[in-house]
This record gives C-alpha cells, sequence and structure tokens, in this order.
C-alpha cells in the first residue's frame, strides 16, 4: 500500500519538477540565442560605429561603441573620394539586368521541366542536376579566353548575358515550387483556349511569386556583390563596380578604416534594405525548395 | 508509364516541340558556357600559352612541373586544412542554429533573420569589417572579446599560424543557408517519434542521437557534399583578407590557379591546376559518397528515393 501511495505522489509531484526544468531551459535557450544574436550583429554595429569614429578615436583612445563626437562627414569624405556615384549607376545596370534575365529565363526553363511532356525530359533534368556538381573553377580560365576571342573584354556582357541562359540551382528550386501548383490550372486554361506560353506568362509566373522573388534577391546579392567578374572583365575605371571601387578604396585609404567602414556601409545598405524587404518570401521560398537531400 | 500513347500524334509533336523551346535557354547555356568551356579547358591545360601568342601543345607537360611545384603542395596542404577546419564546423554551427530556431524561443522569426543576414549579404563589404574586427591591435574587436578573458592579443590574419583559422571563424558566420535548410528539414520530422521516445523515458540527447541525427542525416549528406563542392574551390576571402599570407600560409588551390591564369599569365598551368583541383574535388566527393553509406538513414518507404 505505502509503496503504490509514494508512487502516486511522486507521479503528482513530477509535471511541477518538470515545470520547473523546462522553464530553466527555456531562459537557457533564450540566453544562448541573445548571446548569438548579439554575437552575429556585432560586425553590423562595429562597422557603423566605426564609420563615424575619427583617426584619434580610432587609434589612440581605448575603443568605444558610440563614438563621441559622431563624425558624419565620413560618409562624404569616402563617398568623394572616389566616383562611388558611377559606381553605383554601373552596378545598379548590371545587378538590375541580371534579376530581369535571371528571374524570366529560369522561370521559363522551370516551366518547361515542371509543366511539360517532351523527349528525353527526364535525362536532361538529371544532366540539370548533376552540372550543379560540376566545379565551377574549370570553367573561369576557358570563359576569359571565349569572351576575349569575342572582343567582349571591358564590356558588360560577360556579366549580364550568361543569366539570360538560367542557372540549374534556380530552375530546380522553381521547378520544385511548379510542381505544387494543381495540374488542374493548366488544363482549365488549355479549354479556355491558352497556349503555352499564355499559361507560362499569365497563370504560372504569378502563381510563383514568392519563389521568384527569393531567384531575384540570391541575384541581387549575387550581382551586387560580384567581386571576381568585373575585376577579370573589367579595366576602364569608368565601367568598375561599387566591390571593384571599394577594393580600390582600401588600397588607396587602407589605414583610414573609418573612411573604408564608411565606404563599406555605403555598399552594404542596399543588400540590407533588400535583405529587409523581402526576407519574409525568400526564407519560406527556400525551406518549400525541397532542399531535403 | 502505362498510359496508353498515340504514336506520333500531332499535339504530342507539339508538346515536344514546345517543351525544347522552354528549356533551350537553359539548354544552349549548357553546351555554350558549361560543356565548351570546360573541354576547351582540356585543350588549354595541355598547351603552353601565355594568352597572347598561339597557345603549344606541350602534351602532359603542365602536370608534371605542377606535381613538382612546392606551391601547389602549399596550396593543396592549405585547401585541405582549410576544409577540415570550415567543414566540420560550419556544419554543427548550422546545425545548432536550426535546432535553436526550432525549440520554443520567443520571437523566434527576429533570431532566425538575425542568424540569418550574414550569409545573404555577404560580400567584400562585409570582408572589409572582418579584417578591420580582426585587426592584430589591441583596438581589434576581436582581440578586445578575448582581452574580456584575459587572452591575446592575436596577430590573426597577419599571423602564419592563425591565418586560416581566422579565415574559418568569418565563414562560421555566413552559415545562414545551412541553418535554413537544417531547419526545413528538421521541421519534416515526424512529432510521433519524439512523443514515443518521450513516453519510452527517453533523454534530450537520446532523442537528438537516435531521432533527429538519422531522420535529418540526408540533408546533412547534402550540405556535407555541397560544402566540399564549394569550399575546395573558394578562395574570396582568401584573395581579399589576406592576398594568400602571410607567407603563403593562407595559399589556397582556387587562389594559386587566378594568380597563374590572371597576375602571371599561364594559362596552361593554371587550367591544368583546375583540372587538379576538380580531381581533388571528386576524389573527396566520392569518399564521402562512400563512408555515406554508413551513417545516412533513407526510411524504408521511401526506398532511398531521395533527389
Amino acid at each position: 500500500m505505502t509503496v503504490s501511495q509514494s508512487t502516486v505522489a511522486a507521479r503528482a509531484t513530477k509535471p511541477g519538477h518538470i515545470k520547473a526544468v523546462r522553464a530553466v531551459q527555456s531562459v537557457l535557450l533564450h540566453i544562448l540565442a541573445i548571446g548569438l544574436g548579439v554575437i552575429f550583429i556585432a560586425p553590423f554595429v562595429w562597422m557603423v560605429s566605426t564609420s563615424l569614429k575619427d583617426v584619434e578615436q580610432l587609434y589612440t583612445q581605448a575603443p568605444k561603441l558610440i563614438p563621441n563626437p559622431m563624425r558624419f562627414e565620413n560618409y562624404a569624405e569616402a563617398w568623394n573620394s572616389l566616383p562611388f556615384l558611377r559606381y553605383t549607376l554601373n552596378t545598379s545596370f548590371i545587378t538590375v539586368s541580371c534579376i530581369v534575365l535571371e528571374v524570366i529565363s529560369c522561370g521559363f526553363v522551370a516551366f518547361g521541366f515542371a509543366r511539360m511532356n517532351f523527349k528525353l525530359r527526364d535525362f536532361w533534368f538529371g544532366v540539370l542536376l548533376a552540372s550543379m556538381m560540376l566545379p565551377g573553377s574549370v570553367k573561369m580560365i576557358p570563359m576569359y579566353v571565349i569572351w576575349r576571342n569575342l572582343g567582349m573584354l571591358d564590356t558588360y556582357v560577360p556579366l549580364i548575358l550568361p543569366a539570360a541562359f538560367g542557372s540549374a540551382f534556380y530552375i530546380f528550386l522553381l521547378r520544385q515550387f511548379l510542381l505544387g501548383i494543381p495540374r488542374e490550372l493548366d488544363d482549365a486554361a488549355r479549354i479556355d483556349g491558352c497556349g503555352y506560353l499564355q499559361i507560362w506568362w499569365h497563370i504560372m509566373m504569378p502563381l510563383t511569386r514568392t519563389a521568384l522573388i527569393t531567384v531575384a534577391v540570391f541575384t541581387f546579392m549575387g550581382a551586387w556583390n560580384d567581386f571576381f567578374g568585373p575585376l577579370i572583365y573589367l579595366t576602364s575605371d569608368a565601367k568598375k563596380t561599387l566591390a571593384l571601387g571599394l577594393r580600390i578604396f582600401q588600397g588607396q585609404y587602407g589605414s583610414e578604416d573609418h573612411l573604408l567602414m564608411a565606404a563599406s556601409v555605403i555598399v552594404l545598405l542596399p543588400c540590407l534594405m533588400v535583405f529587409m524587404a523581402a526576407q519574409r518570401y525568400f526564407i519560406k521560398g527556400i525551406a518549400l525548395s525541397g532542399l531535403k537531400g | 508509364m502505362l498510359k496508353l500513347k498515340l504514336p506520333g500524334s500531332r499535339l504530342e509533336r507539339i508538346e515536344n516541340i514546345w517543351g525544347y523551346i522552354f528549356i533551350f535557354p537553359w539548354l544552349f547555356g549548357f553546351f555554350a558556357l558549361t560543356l565548351y568551356p570546360m573541354l576547351f579547358s582540356i585543350r588549354i591545360s595541355l598547351s603552353n600559352w601565355n594568352i597572347l601568342g598561339r597557345p603549344r601543345y606541350i602534351g602532359f607537360d603542365n602536370f608534371i612541373d605542377l606535381f613538382y611545384d612546392e606551391r601547389v603542395r602549399t596550396a593543396l596542404y592549405n585547401t585541405i586544412y582549410m576544409a577540415a577546419l570550415n567543414i566540420p564546423l560550419c556544419t554543427a554551427m548550422a546545425l545548432g542554429l536550426a535546432l535553436l530556431v526550432n525549440s520554443n524561443l520567443k520571437c523566434v522569426s527576429i533570431f532566425r533573420t538575425v542568424y540569418y543576414l550574414p550569409s545573404v549579404v555577404s560580400g567584400i563589404s562585409l570582408m572589409m569589417v572582418w579584417t578591420w574586427i580582426l585587426d592584430p591591435s589591441k583596438n581589434g574587436l576581436a582581440n578586445m572579446f578575448l582581452g574580456l578573458f584575459g587572452l591575446g592579443p592575436l596577430s590573426w590574419l597577419k599571423s602564419e599560424a592563425w591565418s586560416k583559422p581566422s579565415l574559418v571563424l568569418m565563414q562560421m558566420f555566413l552559415v545562414g543557408g545551412g541553418m535554413v535548410v537544417f531547419l526545413a528539414a528538421l521541421k519534416n520530422v515526424p512529432v510521433q517519434l519524439y512523443e514515443s521516445a518521450e513516453i519510452d523515458g527517453a533523454s534530450a540527447w537520446t532523442k537528438f542521437t537516435k531521432i533527429t541525427l538519422p531522420m535529418i542525416s540526408p540533408t546533412m549528406f547534402f550540405q556535407v557534399t555541397m560544402g566540399i563542392i564549394g569550399y575546395f574551390q573558394n578562395y574570396a576571402a582568401n584573395f581579399i583578407m589576406t592576398g594568400g599570407g602571410p607567407a603563403d600560409s593562407s595559399l589556397v588551390l582556387g587562389l594559386l590557379i587566378w594568380r597563374q591564369a590572371f597576375e602571371w599569365y599561364r594559362m596552361g598551368s593554371a587550367a591544368a591546376l583546375s583540372w587538379i583541383l576538380f580531381g581533388i574535388i571528386m576524389i573527396f566527393t566520392i569518399i564521402q559518397l562512400i563512408g555515406s553509406r554508413r551513417w545516412v538513414y533513407y526510411e524504408a518507404a521511401q526506398g532511398g528515393d531521395e533527389s
């Protein structure tokens, strides 16, 4: 009797005990999450903080998080020390062109793979998947030679035109997304007299908006931050991009870290804004892509 | 596949043609921007060419020269060293973050965004910041952090011993993409498995090692494979932050290929080295593929039908 009573008592107390453990665990998890969050954000905060300091605060005094006085002039100084306006326009042109071409071409090809029946479709899709595994470094040198033979060095063509042919990963991502859209929509549209092009443009493209935004955001980040592409292909100063500009800046003003940080903030800011504007779409887009391994 | 087909029906032929019209951009790109350059690269790798004159066919001399090149050995050592550090650490970090944002956190979407942010916006500007954070002086943020524990200051990127770990340290903060992929995998683990384990009185650690890890092992395999392929070729941080230095301590194969091609104009040698790198990546991928049979768990119902 007593044994069973005590086990009953133990059972009765167990939930309270577990609750306490759970609460402690939860607090520890939050501390860990916040600690990591601070570390992940620190580079950005440090970047802005440094960009507002003067030389004396940078190297002689003990470093402070909030600079006093704040030198907003650093930004103007950094901006005017190189043709950053020119670089921004060049980079924007390349980036926007890449986004438009990439979104349309990847959407187009993905529609073919997801919705059309044609000979060797599965074979070509296998080739597409396999091509993602090919190391790209082998292509770098021959591509340079090819563009050089075509007389395309020091133009934006080598940086933009490849986007018109889609990229395997984005095509794969969009195809997975399209497979989740009911076939009845296609059939209904066919009955209403839509051709394949109309189904693609008027029905599938709007329905895959989330995934297309994902592609657009990643293309933006890739093109905006592309360093080696412009470094290989662009030689004249007037055609250079922000990433190259930052590198030149580092070479010329390398010892003035406050100005370098101000310039870096300028280059990074559009990326941050795009990230913030689109993050709720593209985290979902990636998670939905069926990248389960 | 048992669908009754009228051979060569008109509609089928039209759909066939349209199918190829739709995939044409990729198909053209595959031949013109992937296959042809790769074949062309073989030809370049077998010749002596400074890009200005005509390439001169020299057989496998480039490969033989590279085999005896001291620099190639240094770069190979550094590449494997950095990959051996980067891939386990970054995979663990990505999985850890995914577990964290998969748990019952308040404001979980904010944490997810914060951990994801650096990986998305990463580029030369973030590398500039990290170079400044890893400044060897006492005013570098990393050294200030070590100072809190009475350690340091370290020379980080400026020291031969620390240049490689320093770069990997930065790369550990760029694992947001992996985190999101792991998170998707964690969400796919059936809750019933955890519930029945709890009834059996399994500890959190047991649940993690006996349920979570086997269930997400295909994702882990995918991440590690893509990590090997991507990271062995990666040299952006080495180029921008250390330039391969000091004393070639962070010179990796990708960077050496770049130098051969665009600084020394030894196109043949550079192309040959890129094929050697290709071969090394293949070897490690195959090792990983064979090893994976021991640790990757595919659900019987799916019959290994993972893509």
